[in-house]
């Protein structure tokens, strides 16, 4: 069964004029949009789902950084480039802090719930792996609820359920020599086709996020593969490993990871013990993500899994913002009866490991989140993050997502003002809507949408395999991956709906063959980034920022060395050739002394 | 009372739904859509919802029921390869007051 409205194959492709086009409507592009919109840009924002119920940011943990204006930020710049291993643009880092103060009132004056004290202010906490930064919870459904409302009261065109296939080019070349002139995509009910023709481009589609067979794919990193393919360079794409702990917690309904441990939840094994208080006794489960998810796995290696959240040390304001912020899913299944009491019992928890990257891979971007494209610019996590180097604490994604969102679209929209339209070439929307529908005119094949997801899906493995990249294992993925692809240009679509699909496997397969090439090439473990052949922190081959560019069929990558003497803060210390944090913790031989 | 595990994650009960198309936009994946113009929505493509539960608070009229009880071959908990048991959890000391 399926909708059955017919589609008009031969209906001529209408083309809709824009200054900025914005592609994705989660904070990134729905902030690009409204600050482009404020500039007085003709903007249009299109989006695949529906703005406010789409993506990473409406289903993120609520948790955003939160400098106040009485704060002095440089403690917080330092702590940023610091823990990131200064692997930044410190401009960005100061150009995120002081844009992001301005994003906290916005989102206060249009009124989304925020968690606030008995005195009515916002109730700050410490940033997982950080101390000094503080960071807010709020209801990101609301947020995204208000961007809209905003978006469009400054006078935004909003399509939702239009699925963009590719960029268009002005050479109508991939790679372009030339520009990026717009984007070509459909209608994902009714299949109608249109071409959006604009002098500037925001991708803000997201990241890439498959949790390996734990979890379903539902961020197809569809920006950095369209992207890719126009020839944008993307960076530090082996950083998009990460990974998280959710399945219990979802199921459970008890919010985010971060805010528990926020709050004083911990860790502990099957006897009873802290075990992240041997790896990092001052921030505990608040460490790095990638050296938590490393302990977990260390634990269940060394059989003392399960592996349980004890929310009996929270404080009680913990069990209040669940109450009362009530999240995404309203109070349907909060607290339910399935569960024992988690305020007297320990739950079990899990971690996942697979493509997760939040911005520390993606589209490079500049200050004014230009790519190296021409009239091609991007936000949010389809961007490599340059504010944050290798540790984004909690907060930090959502924080870049709204501010190079806003930054996006106000020098998009400058842009625009000054650039001329450039014409379509001849024949270009007709070969664009050739390839966007041609999975829906395929014979039967043996592959469907679905089956493409569930390869896709299985593709990392286990948890535990996943985190044992090795040069053998990344050519096998890498060669999968590759397969894949080719099943897929051979899939059929049975209806519209599958055609989506099948274009996000197209998209999600490309993302992860780039995403292994990038780590097949570095040949070193640095943070979360840990090959078990490369277990060593190399600095002279690898401090810098390593990037893919595609050329003509083949790539080129290529190694910018971050040039601290430039930077306000330059005083790192060259690493001496060490175990990385995650290849430490495997070892049994992590002293925290060591990686501060 | 045996209960049966439901075939998909998402359920759109038709004889209380008020027919005001809030969940066509609530859901990210498309699963509700009108089969044809003018008939009510149905959850079409319900083995495609992520059980983020979007759609639940959005339906007016309380018609959609979301569960994680139903199965889902992309969803295997580290613990099912690993063959360790989550329903005999140990007996964790109290915590100091």
């Amino acid at each position: 069964m399926s909708a059955s409205f017919e589609l008009n194959e031969s209906a001529p492709t209408e083309i809709l004029e824009a200054d900025v086009l914005v592609i994705g409507g989660g904070f990134g592009g729905t902030w690009a949009a409204l600050r482009a919109a404020e500039m007085n840009a003709r903007v249009i924002l299109v989006e695949k789902a529906y703005v406010s119920r789409s993506g990473a940011s409406t289903m993120s943990g609520g948790v955003t950084t939160c400098p106040l204006p009485s704060d002095d930020l440089e403690p917080w710049i330092e702590e940023f480039v610091t823990r990131g291993d200064y692997m930044c643009d410190q401009r960005w880092t100061r150009q995120l802090l002081e844009g992001q103060r301005q994003r906290v009132a916005d989102l206060q004056a249009w009124g989304v719930p925020i968690s606030k004290n008995e005195q009515g202010e916002i109730r700050r906490f410490a940033s997982r792996g950080m101390v000094a930064v503080r960071c807010m919870q709020y209801e990101p459904k609301k947020a995204m609820e208000a961007l809209r409302r905003q978006a469009l009261d400054k006078g935004v065109r909003i399509l939702d359920r239009y699925c963009i296939t590719d960029l268009m080019t002005s050479d109508a070349a991939y790679p372009t020599q030339g520009r990026v002139i717009g984007a070509f995509g459909f209608n994902s009910l009714t299949g109608e086709c249109l071409a959006f023709h604009a002098k500037t481009t925001i991708l803000a589609t997201g990241q890439i996020s498959m949790k390996g067979i734990h979890h379903v794919d539902n961020d197809t990193g569809d920006g950095v593969a369209m992207g890719w393919r126009v020839g944008a360079r993307l960076s530090d794409l082996e950083f998009s490993f990460g990974g998280t702990f959710v399945t219990v917690m979802k199921r459970y309904n008890l919010g985010s990871y971060n805010v528990a441990v926020a709050h004083g939840a911990r860790l502990i094994n099957r006897h009873g013990e802290r075990f992240m208080e041997q790896y990092d006794p001052v921030r505990f489960e608040r460490s790095e993500l990638s050296r938590v998810v490393a302990a977990f796995v260390k634990e269940l290696r060394d059989g003392r899994g399960p592996v349980y959240l004890d929310l009996r040390h929270c404080d009680a304001s913990y069990w209040q913002d669940l109450e009362e912020m009530a999240m995404t899913s309203g109070k349907t299944v909060l607290l339910s009866d399935k569960i024992p009491d988690p305020k007297l019992n320990p739950l079990p928890i899990e971690a996942t490991w697979n493509f997760w990257s939040g911005g520390r891979g993606g589209i490079d971007i500049n200050l004014h989140c230009q790519s190296s494209t021409p009239g091609l610019y991007a936000a949010g996590a389809t961007a490599k993050n340059p504010a944050t180097g290798t540790h984004a604490s909690a907060g930090a994604p959502t924080s870049f997502a709204m501010n190079s969102g806003y930054y996006a679209g106000e020098h998009a929209a400058q842009e625009a003002f000054k650039n001329p339209h450039l014409s379509i070439p001849p024949g270009l929307i007709e070969r664009l809507r050739m390839e966007a529908l041609a999975p829906l005119r395929r014979a039967a094949s043996q592959s469907t949408a679905d089956t493409l997801h569930t390869d896709l899906a299985e593709l990392g493995g286990s948890i535990i395999e996943n985190m044992e990249l090795n040069g053998e294992r990344l050519e096998k993925l890498r060669e999968k991956a590759s397969h894949i692809k080719q099943t897929i240009a051979q899939t059929r679509a049975k209806h519209v709906h599958d055609l989506v699909k099948v274009h996000e496997a197209r998209n999600i397969a490309e993302n992860a063959w780039l995403i292994y090439a990038s780590a097949a090439d570095r040949t070193e473990s640095r943070e979360q980034f840990y090959r078990a052949d490369y277990p060593y922190t190399d600095d002279e081959q690898w401090f810098c920022i390593h990037s893919i560019t595609r050329q003509g069929n083949g790539h080129r990558f290529e190694r910018f060395p971050i040039e601290l003497k430039h930077q306000p803060l330059s005083k790192r210390a060259q690493k001496r050739k060490a175990l990385s944090p995650i290849a430490a913790i495997f070892a049994g031989t992590y002293d925290s002394k060591d990686h501060e | 009372m045996n209960k049966v595990a439901p075939l998909f994650p998402v359920t759109l009960d038709a004889s209380t739904c008020i027919d005001c198309g809030a969940c066509l936009n609530s859901c990210p994946t498309g699963v509700f859509q009108r089969v044809t113009q003018g008939a009510k929505p149905q959850a079409v493509h319900a083995k495609d919802c992520h059980v983020c539960f979007l759609c639940v608070p959005d339906c007016p009229s309380g018609s959609i029921m979301v569960t994680w009880d139903a199965p889902n071959d992309r969803q295997i908990s580290v613990y099912d390869k690993l063959g360790l048991d989550l329903n005999d959890p140990p007996a964790f000391k109290p915590i100091d007051a």
